[in-house]
Parts: C-alpha cells; structure tokens; sequence
C-alpha cells in the first residue's frame, strides 16, 4: 500500500479552504492524507482551519506559492510519503480526477505525472486566452529543447514518486515553479506524462497569474528554462 | 597637482575611514575576510593621493582624456561590482531565511500533534 500526500498550499483562502478539505475527506475511492500549507494568509484561513480540524502547516510568514509547496515536500520526505500530489486550495483542482494522476506513477513506473486540462478533453475550464497563449509558447519551447511534448506547463495539479519529492525538497524553485521543474526533469532524465484531469474556474482568491502578467511570466520563464542548470536541483544552492 | 591644504583634508578623511572599517572589524560587524577588500580601496585611494600622476598615466593608456572621467568611471565600476556581490548575498541569505522559516512550519506542526 503506497502512502499518498496531498499537498495543498494556501494563501488567503478562508472562502475556499473548507470546502476543497471536505472534498478530499469524501472522496473514498484511494486512501489519502493531506496537508495544507499555510503560506502566512492575512485572512482568517489559520482561525477557519483551526475550528474545522483541518491538518495544516502554518508558516510564520508569507514565503511564497513555490516555497510553501516545497514545504509540502519536505514534509513528504520526512514522513516517508510514496506519492506527492500537489493540490490548489482555491478549489481549482477536482479530486475525483486523483485516481487517473496516480495511476502511471503505481502501475507504469512513471516519476511524474502532471494534470493536464488540454488533452483527454476532460476538463470544461481551459484558462484565458492569454494564459493559453503562454502556456503555448512555453511548451513549444520546451519540446524544442527536450524533444517531449508536455502540453500543460503550468498546471498546479501534479504528481510525482519518492525520487521526486527527494529532488523537490532539496531543491525548489520559488519563482514560476511548475514549467521550470516540468522542464528539469524531463532534462534530468525522468520520465514524465501528462493526463488529462479535471479543473473547475476558480471560485475565489486571485490568481497568481493575471492577465497583464501573462507576458512578462512568459518571457521570465523562457528565459529561466533557457539557463536552465540541472546541477542546482542535484545540489541544491550552496 | 593636488593643493597641499586639500591633500591633507583628503588624507584626514582617509584615516577615519580607517579608522572606521578597523573599528567595525573589532566590534565584529565586519569579517575580517571581508575587511581586506575595504582596506584595499582605502589603501588605493591613499596611494592616488600622494601619487597622483599614476593616474594620468593610466588615463593616458585607456584613452580617457580626464582624469576626473577615469576616476568616476572606476568608482561606477566599483560601486557596481559591490551592488551585484550584495545583491548574490541578498539572495542566498533569502533562501536561507525561507529554509529556516520551512523548518520552522513542520517542527511547530509536529509539536502541536504531539500534544
């Protein structure tokens, strides 16, 4: 039996936190546990939290979605998690879809998988035109330079094995996290795969992506992808 | 040809300014590692003092036409080698003030299980 975790980072998500928490203690199919990471929220989600029972880390302030993730996986590690998935605490995610993330990882020996909301057609919510834009030129850039096709660079809802939470908890990178770490273990070796999951339109909070930023995001994460140095997620920063 | 009078105004503020990164290296605040690069500088700008044909000569090789010119330029160029060194340090004490902060989150949350 393979221990699971899911990692749900939080900022400012008092309306949302509840419910994404009640969704994942209802759903029964695979066995889960969860952590939510508190990323020092100036909203009431600590107070909201405490009163539903809810297992969360609190930061003692605000680090960041890519440093409150890789606290995420650093607790993976310690607590010897086989499975990682990260999960948005803005209800963004649907659990039911889980089962299909995990499955390469379990039966096909994949290291990561990441939830893909533009093939399978299984998602209704396909982000805003920008965004896609983006996500666009970002995948097209990193087929060129690794030769695999990963379509959904910058979806938040992923998973990955023991090797991986290892990697991430060593390394991690703060800024644009997702399409830099896709890119890196597809780099390093690892073998990866996209499937199609469900998303929903967020239901509150903001995202960290806003429309104006889509193409100053892109031009950061191309630029990051392109002085791209596998060493530092070997080694860590010293 | 330096002033005598400005020479020994500039030579006052070069000791306190010895006087200033010895005294920091005392009290701690600066490592000694660190100490050298200042009392480089300082030591530099003494030797242009007492010397200051020295710089014409190497205005005169770079092709600078003032000596002024050369001598902001230099600055500039110090001033931002200096910014880029603290800008690394920025980043690196920021990572590690996010490691320690990380720990911090999951050695609270295992404390709060445990009781």
């Amino acid at each position: 039996m393979k221990k699971i975790l899911l990692i749900i980072p939080a900022y400012n998500e008092e309306k949302n936190i509840v419910k994404t928490v009640e969704a994942i203690k209802k759903y029964k199919k695979i066995k889960l546990d969860y952590i939510v990471i508190n990323d020092g929220s100036i909203d009431n989600t600590k107070k909201v939290m405490e009163e539903n029972d809810i297992n969360f880390i609190d930061l003692p302030f605000n680090l960041g979605i890519g440093a409150a993730v890789q606290t995420g996986y650093k607790y993976a590690l310690y607590h010897n998690y086989d499975i990682a998935i990260q999960f948005d605490g803005d209800g963004q995610h649907d659990i039911n879809s889980v089962d299909k993330l995990i499955e390469p990882i379990i039966n096909d020996d994949y290291d990561m998988v990441v939830g893909s909301r533009y093939i399978d057609n299984t998602s209704s919510f396909k982000s805003t035109f920008s965004r896609r834009a983006g996500i666009k030129v970002i995948s097209f850039l990193i087929k060129m330079l690794s030769k695999k096709v990963l379509k959904d660079v910058t979806s938040g809802y992923r998973a990955v094995n023991k090797n991986i939470i290892e990697v991430f908890a060593n390394y991690y990178p703060y800024d644009f996290p997702e399409p830099i770490t896709n890119y890196a273990l597809l780099k390093m070796g690892y073998k990866c795969k996209e499937t199609g999951v469900n998303m929903f339109e967020r239901e509150g909070g903001v995202s960290s992506i806003r429309a104006l930023k889509s193409i100053y995001y892109m031009f950061n994460v191309c630029l990051s992808i392109l002085l791209f140095n596998n060493k530092i997620f070997k080694g860590g920063v010293k | 040809m330096i002033p005598f009078n400005l020479k020994i105004f500039l030579f006052i503020v070069l000791v306190i300014y010895f006087l200033m990164v010895l005294k920091a290296v005392k009290k701690g605040t600066m490592p000694i590692k660190s100490s050298a690069l200042w009392l480089f500088f300082g030591f530099l700008m003494l030797v242009l003092l007492f010397f200051p044909k020295f710089l014409v000569d190497v205005a005169s090789l770079v092709g600078i036409k003032t000596i002024s010119n050369l001598l902001l330029f230099g600055a500039v160029m110090a001033l931002l080698v200096l910014a880029f060194d603290l800008y690394k340090l920025n980043n690196t004490l920021k990572r590690k003030n996010i490691t320690l902060a990380q720990e911090i989150g999951i050695i609270k949350h295992e404390l709060y299980k445990k009781k």
